[in-house]
């Protein structure tokens, strides 16, 4: 499996509750780091709040799974894309996020313009959106 | 070319796994490879043994068997999202202590992990969902 590399992009487009397509993605990005390849995350459209800072879904019974996103750069997934429009359409701004710390202490949280992304996803090899 | 599908609803709810069911047949059909067919989140449905719809409807479930079997094609559930949900294999009604297993023999029971490996794998990965 080692010898074929591919660009692999998530693309997380939902709330983090009220549907488990979230959680159940970030299960599919966890498993799919055994097989080494480039792996980027995107969050797009109501996929933005997955990373909102200040989360307590105890209150629903739900568990804060966006400290997991904290391990992504552990299984070598560098950079987690949030596009720029989505996050002011919610009125949101990059500070409302969480920070996921590299190894070097620089953030794998990367705002991206509608325009940029669309230019990066064409050079995926895969495209999965949940 | 190789296909590799992921399936994310369940049957008679949404048309999804209908419509992964169409083209997976027009794809081999047309001389392609389907090298891989993932149930994941509801999707995990379409491997329940006891569905029994009326007879004037199509029987989902027994659609996917038969084309498994006619192209030799693979079927997985995804463990973790089928357990939950109560679609367990007899090796895993043993392990749960449930009386009774309800996943149709002819789907194997994997990780996610094994979609992932799957897209790596294929041409193109095809997701039928929301």
């Amino acid at each position: 499996m080692g010898s074929i590399k591919k660009r692999i992009m998530y693309v997380n487009r939902r709330a983090p509750y009220g549907t488990v397509y979230a959680l159940e993605a970030l299960d599919v990005i966890l498993a799919g780091a055994v097989f080494e390849q480039e792996v980027s995350v995107v969050f797009l459209d109501d996929g933005v709040y997955q990373l909102r800072r200040g989360q307590n879904p105890s209150v629903l019974n739900m568990k804060d799974f966006s400290k997991t996103f904290g391990a992504l750069p552990d299984f070598d997934v560098m950079y987690l894309y949030v596009e720029e429009e989505s996050l002011v359409q919610r009125g949101m701004t990059a500070q409302d996020l969480i920070e996921v710390p590299r190894e070097d202490d620089s953030d794998a949280v990367t705002l991206i313009s509608s325009t940029d992304l669309s230019l990066l996803m064409d050079q995926q090899d895969v495209v999965l959106q949940f | 070319m190789k296909f590799n599908i992921l399936v994310n609803e369940g049957p008679y709810t949404h048309q999804a796994s209908d419509s992964a069911y169409q083209f997976a047949k027009a794809a081999v059909t047309a001389g392609h490879e389907v090298i891989r067919i993932f149930f994941y989140h509801d999707g995990v449905y379409n491997a329940n043994r006891l569905s029994a719809p009326s007879v004037d409807d199509r029987d989902v479930v027994n659609q996917w068997v038969r084309l498994a079997d006619e192209y030799e094609i693979d079927l997985a559930v995804c463990i973790t999202a089928s357990l939950k949900r109560g679609i367990l294999s007899d090796q895993s009604a043993l392990r749960y202590g449930k009386n009774v297993d309800n996943i149709e023999k002819k789907f194997q029971v994997a990780g996610v992990g094994y979609f992932v490996e799957g897209s790596i794998i294929a041409d193109r990965t095809i997701v039928f969902g929301d």
